[in-house]
C-alpha cells in the first residue's frame, strides 16, 4: 500500500497510534512552520504511549527543585505549592521560590505550566518562552524564568513564569462562560478597559521585533500567501491527525480556504487567542496588568487576531439588547475603525472573511477532533472537561455553515 | 423485562450529589469541578440514551439524501469516486431498510457514506468547476438539518448562544431530508 492509499482510506482508530509513513505523508501534504511541525510530529509519535499519569504537588515540587539544582547557583526553597484550576489544556501549579539571583536574595511567586501527556492544542513551550522573553519590557506579560522543552526535569514539557496580579473577570455581579468566553464586565469597567484592549491589540500588531531573539519562529514572506497557507495547513493537520469522523462540510471549507488564500501585506506578531479571559486587570484601577496565553502566537496576518476577537462566542450584547460588544468591550461597529486609527493598519474585509472561515474551521477541528481524540485516549488531567467540549459541536459547525453560505 | 438503565443512572447521580460531593475536601477545586461535570454527563446521558438509535438513523438518512443529491455532478469526478459513492449509497439503504440492523451497523453505514462524500468533495477540487460548485453548494445546504439536530442534541450542555432558536430534539430528528 502506498502512502497515498494510507491517507485516502485510513481507519480512524489507527490514529490512536499512527504509523510513521502516515506522519510523513501528513507532513508532506501540509507543510507548516518548523517548530509547529516539530510539535505535531512529537504529538503523533508519542500518541501510542501511556495515558496521562496523575502528578502530585510533591512530584511537581521535586521537579522544580531538580531543575533549580541544575540551573542556578546558591540556596533556594520551594514552598506554598498549590494547584491552579481553569483552562483545559495545561497542568498548572503555583509556588513561592526563595532564591538568590546574582548574589541578591529574592522571592518570587511563580507558576509551572506543564503539558499533559497530549494536549488538545499541541503548542510549543520553547516558543512561548522565547516570546515572553522578547516581550518583557514591551508589553505587560509574565516574566518567563525557565523552560523544560524536552521534559528533562518535569514529567512533560513545562514553562515556569511569574504570576501577575489581577483578575480575568469581575469578582462580582457579572460572569463568563467556559475559559472566560463572553465575559460581561458591566458598563463601568467596560468603558475603562475597552481603550486599553484596543491599544494593546494595535501595539502587538505593530511591534518591531527585528532585534528580538525568536529562533523558533519562522517569518512569512510579505506579498505571498505563505502566512495564510501555514495557518491553514496547521488547522488541516490537526483535523486529519485527530478526528474520528468525516464531516463533509469541513471538506468544503478546506477547499474554499485553499482556493482563496489571502496575500500578506505586513508581518505582525499575532497573539493567536486575543480575547477576554486572556488578560488580567486590577479591579480598583481598571488597569490591564498582563496578557496571558501566548502559546498560539506566531508571526503573520493581523486579520487572524481581528477575526478571532470578533467571534460571536467571545462577546455579548450590551444592555440595550442591540449593540454587539466585541469581547464584551467594544461595539462591533467601532472596533475596526478604532483599531485602524491606533495601529495605522488597514482592515481588509476580504482577508477578515477568510480568517473568519479559517477560525471556524479550526474550532471544529479542535472541539470535534482534538478534544475528542485526547479524551478518548485518556491523555490529560481534564478528560471529562474535554469530553464535554463535544457539546459545542453544533454551535461551531453552525458558525462554519453560516459563513460558508455567505461566501459561496 | 424492565430496563433498569434509567434507574441506575438516576441512582448514580443521587449518590454523587448526596454522598460523594459532601465528602470532598473543600480545597480540592479540581475534584469539585470534575464531580459536577460527571453529574452533568450522567444527566445528559439519561436525557439522550433512548434516542441514540433514532439519531443514528437520522444521520444516515440525511447523509444518504446528500449522497443521492450529488450523484449527478459526481459523474464529472473520477469513476472510482463515483463508484465508491454508489457502493456507500447501496450499503446505507440496505442498513436503513433492515429493521433488525443494529445501531453499530447503521453507524458504520453512515460512516461509509460520509467517507465517500469526503473523497468526492476532494476529488471535485480538480474536476469541472460547475460540478465542484454543485457538490459544494449541496453539501452546505444539506448540513443545515444535521447541524440543527446537533444543536438540539447538545442543548442541555449549555453551550448554545441562541437556545431559543433550537427546536426540541424530537422535532429536530423528525426533520425531513
Amino acid at each position: 500500500m502506498g502512502v497515498m492509499d494510507i491517507t485516502r482510506g485510513w481507519d480512524f482508530a489507527s490514529l490512536d497510534d499512527p504509523p510513521p509513513e502516515l506522519i510523513e505523508e501528513l507532513r508532506r501534504r501540509y507543510p507548516v512552520e518548523r517548530e509547529t511541525d516539530r510539535q505535531l510530529v512529537r504529538k503523533l509519535r508519542r500518541r501510542g504511549g501511556a495515558p496521562y499519569a496523575p502528578v502530585s504537588l510533591q512530584e511537581l515540587s521535586d521537579a522544580v527543585a531538580r531543575m533549580l539544582e541544575d540551573t542556578i547557583d546558591g540556596p533556594f526553597s520551594v514552598s506554598d505549592a498549590r494547584w491552579f484550576t481553569g483552562g483545559a489544556s495545561k497542568v498548572q501549579m503555583g509556588f513561592v521560590l526563595e532564591w538568590e539571583d546574582g548574589g541578591r536574595p529574592r522571592t518570587d511567586r511563580l507558576m509551572v505550566r506543564m503539558d499533559p501527556a497530549e494536549s488538545h492544542n499541541a503548542t510549543s513551550k520553547l516558543r512561548e518562552f522565547e516570546l515572553l522573553r522578547a516581550l518583557d519590557g514591551r508589553l505587560p506579560v509574565p516574566e518567563a524564568f525557565w523552560v523544560d522543552d524536552d521534559a528533562r526535569w518535569f514529567p512533560y514539557p513545562a514553562l515556569v513564569y511569574a504570576l501577575i496580579d489581577g483578575v480575568a473577570k469581575p469578582s462580582r455581579g457579572v460572569g463568563a462562560n467556559v475559559a472566560g468566553l463572553g465575559t460581561n464586565f458591566g458598563p463601568g469597567l467596560r468603558e475603562r478597559l475597552a481603550p486599553q484592549y484596543l491599544e494593546y491589540l494595535a501595539r502587538i500588531h505593530t511591534l518591531d521585533l527585528r532585534d528580538a531573539s525568536l529562533p523558533s519562529f519562522d517569518v512569512p514572506a510579505v506579498g505571498t500567501t505563505q502566512s495564510a497557507l501555514w495557518e491553514l495547513n496547521r488547522a488541516r493537520r490537526l483535523w486529519e491527525e485527530d478526528r474520528g469522523v468525516d464531516v463533509p462540510l469541513m471538506e468544503v471549507a478546506a477547499g474554499w480556504l485553499e482556493r482563496t488564500l489571502p496575500t500578506l501585506d505586513h508581518v505582525s506578531l499575532v497573539h493567536g487567542d486575543y480575547r477576554s479571559g486572556n488578560f488580567l486587570f486590577d479591579e480598583g484601577s481598571a488597569r490591564i496588568t498582563g496578557w496571558l496565553d501566548w502559546e498560539r502566537a506566531h508571526l503573520g496576518d493581523r486579520h487572524r487576531d481581528l477575526a478571532w476577537s470578533t467571534q460571536p462566542v467571545c462577546g455579548h450584547y450590551a444592555e440595550d439588547g442591540r449593540t454587539y460588544l466585541v469581547c464584551g468591550l467594544v461595539p462591533l461597529d467601532e472596533f475596526y475603525d478604532r483599531y485602524s486609527e491606533l495601529s495605522g493598519l488597514e482592515v481588509d474585509p476580504e482577508r477578515l472573511r477568510w480568517y473568519r472561515v479559517l477560525n471556524a474551521y479550526s474550532m471544529v477541528a479542535s472541539t470535534v477532533g482534538s478534544a475528542w481524540r485526547v479524551a478518548r485516549l485518556g491523555k490529560t488531567h481534564q478528560d471529562i472537561l474535554l469530553a464535554r467540549v463535544e457539546g459545542m459541536r453544533g454551535v461551531v459547525l453552525e458558525e462554519l455553515r453560516t459563513l460558508l453560505e455567505d461566501v459561496r | 423485562m424492565i430496563d433498569a438503565t434509567d434507574t441506575t443512572l438516576r441512582a448514580s447521580i443521587k449518590a454523587l450529589r448526596e454522598v460523594v460531593a459532601p465528602a470532598l475536601d473543600p480545597d480540592a477545586a479540581q475534584a469539585s469541578e470534575q464531580l459536577a461535570l460527571v453529574v452533568d454527563a450522567l444527566d445528559f446521558l439519561r436525557a439522550r440514551v433512548a434516542l441514540l438509535e433514532e439519531r443514528e438513523r437520522f444521520l444516515l438518512e440525511h447523509d444518504l439524501a446528500l449522497a443521492r443529491a450529488v450523484r449527478a455532478p459526481a459523474a464529472a469526478c473520477t469513476p472510482a469516486c463515483a463508484a465508491a459513492l454508489d457502493d456507500a449509497i447501496a450499503r446505507g439503504e440496505d442498513a436503513l431498510q433492515r429493521a433488525a440492523a443494529r445501531r453499530a451497523e447503521v453507524a458504520e453505514a453512515g460512516a461509509a457514506v460520509a467517507a465517500a462524500l469526503r473523497e468526492l468533495i476532494r476529488d471535485a477540487a480538480t474536476a469541472d468547476p460547475a460540478a465542484r460548485d454543485a457538490i459544494e453548494r449541496e453539501t452546505v445546504r444539506a448540513a443545515r438539518a444535521t447541524i440543527t439536530a446537533d444543536r438540539a442534541w447538545y442543548l442541555p450542555l449549555g453551550f448554545d448562544p441562541d437556545p431559543g432558536s433550537v427546536p426540541p430534539i424530537e422535532a429536530a430528528l423528525a426533520a425531513p431530508e
